[in-house]
C-alpha cells in the first residue's frame, strides 16, 4: 500500500491519466522491488535487474537501519518507515506464518501461546519490535531530511494529510492547482486508503480510538488483536512496549523538543 | 558497515556458484562471505576494503559456514530458521541477499526506500488493494 502511494506521487506527472497507470497493470513487487527478496534474491527466478529500473528507483526492505547499505545512510537518498502497533502487527505476523504453515503437512500450527513468548523476547524475523522501531525513529529525529516516520495507523485514520506530508518530503510536493483539481485523493483513491480503511472499520466494528501522539503504540481499540491475546499476554506486551517503546521514545521526543526550543 | 567495493557494477560484484542442496534444487548461491564476517557478524565496523574483496572470493561453503556459527531459533512461518545476524533475528533463506546488498547496493539520491517490519500493513494492503484496482476500474 505505501509502495504503491509512494510510486504514485512521484510518477503523477508521468502518468496523469489513471486510465493507464502501471498500477492498475503491474505488481507492486516489481515496481517497488525488496532487497532482500527481489534485487538481491538468491534464486535468480526472484532476481529484479537495478537496470531495468527506471528514475526515481522506490525500493521497499525490512532490514533494521543499522544494517542498511552503507550508500544508503551516506546519499541524499530517503527513507519512508512505517509503523504499526505490535499487538495487532504480532496477530498479522502469527495468522500469517500459519497460513504459510498449513501448506506443508508435515509442519504443525504454531501455537498463539508460543509464538507471543518468541514475540516478546524480540525473536521475529527482522529482530524486535522495539529495536527495528527506534532505530529508524532516532534515524528520523537525528536527519529529519532523511527518514519520515509515519505510524499506520495515522495513515489510515487521515491519508489526506500524510499524503501530502509524504509528498512534501519526498521533495513531490502536490502545487495549489494539483489540490483543488482533487489530484491527491485521486491517489488515495488509486491505491485504495479510503477502501481499506471501510474495510479495516468493517472488520473491527469498534470506533477508533485516537492515538495521542506523545505516547506511540497506546493500546487504541484497532484491529484484531483484543479477539486473540488474552488479559495477560495484553499486560505483558504493553509492559513491554511501555519499557522498550514508550520510554525511549518519550526520552527522545523531549529531548527533540529541547533542542527545538 | 563493513567494507564495500563501490566502483564494481552490481552485476559483477559477486560468483555465482549453482549447487544442489538442503535449501532446494537449482538454488544458486551468490557467495560472498568470508570467515572474517563471522567476527565482524555483530560489530561490523571492522572490515576493510580488502578484507571485503576477499569475501567475494570466498567459497559457497563458508557462507554456509558462517550462517551456521551463529546462534538459531525456530521461525514462524515455513523451514527457515531465524539466525542473530548483525544484531537481529533473520530468516536463513535472507543473510545472503542482505550481505549481497550491503557490499554491492549504490545508492543515488534520488532513490527512495519504504522501510517496515513485516505486517506493517504494507503487504497484505499492498496485495489487497491491486486486486482491488484489478477489478474496479477507477474514474478519470
Amino acid at each position: 500500500m505505501v509502495e504503491t502511494l509512494t510510486f504514485a506521487i512521484v510518477n503523477r506527472r508521468t502518468f496523469s491519466s489513471l486510465e493507464d497507470h502501471p498500477l492498475l497493470k503491474n505488481i507492486s513487487h516489481e515496481l517497488v522491488p525488496s532487497f532482500e527478496h527481489s534485487v538481491y534474491a538468491v534464486d535468480i527466478m526472484d532476481q529484479i535487474p537495478l537496470s531495468k529500473m527506471n528514475e526515481p528507483r522506490i525500493f521497499s526492505s525490512h532490514i533494521p537501519f543499522p544494517s542498511l547499505a552503507k550508500s544508503v545512510k551516506e546519499s541524499n537518498c530517503k527513507i519512508v518507515y512505517i509503523s504499526r502497533n505490535p499487538f495487532d502487527t504480532f496477530v498479522s505476523y502469527w495468522i500469517f506464518g500459519n497460513k504459510l504453515r498449513s501448506k506443508i503437512p508435515s509442519l504443525p500450527t504454531l501455537r498463539l501461546e508460543e509464538a507471543f513468548e518468541s514475540y516478546c523476547k524480540g525473536i521475529s524475523s527482522f529482530g524486535s519490535f522495539w529495536d527495528h522501531n527506534l532505530g529508524y525513529l532516532k534515524e528520523s529525529i537525528a536527519r529529519s531530511n532523511k527518514v519520515l516516520f509515519v505510524k499506520y495507523e495515522d495513515l489510515t485514520e487521515d491519508p489526506i494529510f500524510h499524503v501530502k506530508k509524504i509528498a512534501k518530503f519526498l521533495g513531490y510536493p502536490f502545487n495549489q492547482e494539483e489540490e483543488n483539481n482533487k489530484v491527491i485523493e485521486n491517489i488515495i483513491n488509486l491505491c485504495g486508503f479510503e477502501k481499506m480503511k471501510e474495510l479495516e472499520v468493517n472488520k473491527s466494528g469498534t470506533h477508533r480510538e485516537q492515538i495521542d501522539y506523545k505516547f506511540f503504540f497506546r493500546n487504541a481499540k484497532v484491529g484484531d488483536w483484543k479477539k486473540y491475546l488474552s488479559p495477560s499476554m495484553e499486560e505483558k506486551l504493553s509492559k513491554i512496549v511501555d519499557e522498550k517503546l514508550r520510554r525511549p521514545m518519550s526520552h527522545l521526543e523531549s529531548h527533540t523538543t529541547k533542542i527545538i526550543k | 558497515m563493513w567494507g564495500t567495493n563501490q566502483k564494481q557494477p552490481f552485476s559483477s560484484a559477486y560468483h555465482i556458484v549453482p549447487i544442489n542442496n538442503s535449501l532446494g534444487k537449482n538454488k544458486i548461491f551468490i557467495t560472498l562471505v568470508t570467515t572474517k564476517i563471522r567476527s565482524a557478524s555483530m560489530d561490523s565496523t571492522h572490515l576493510t576494503e580488502e578484507q571485503s574483496k576477499d569475501g567475494q572470493e570466498a567459497s559457497q561453503q563458508d557462507c554456509k559456514l558462517f550462517i551456521l556459527s551463529l546462534p538459531k531459533e525456530n521461525g514462524w512461518g515455513l523451514s527457515q530458521n531465524l539466525y542473530l545476524f548483525q544484531g537481529f533475528w533473520c530468516p536463513s533463506n535472507l543473510i545472503e541477499p542482505i550481505i549481497s546488498f550491503q557490499n554491492n547496493f549504490q545508492a543515488k539520491d534520488n532513490d527512495i526506500i519504504v522501510a517496515s517490519l513485516p505486517k506493517s500493513g504494507t503487504t497484505w494492503l499492498k496485495h489487497l488493494h491491486l486486486q482491488l484496482l484489478i477489478v474496479v476500474p477507477f474514474p478519470p
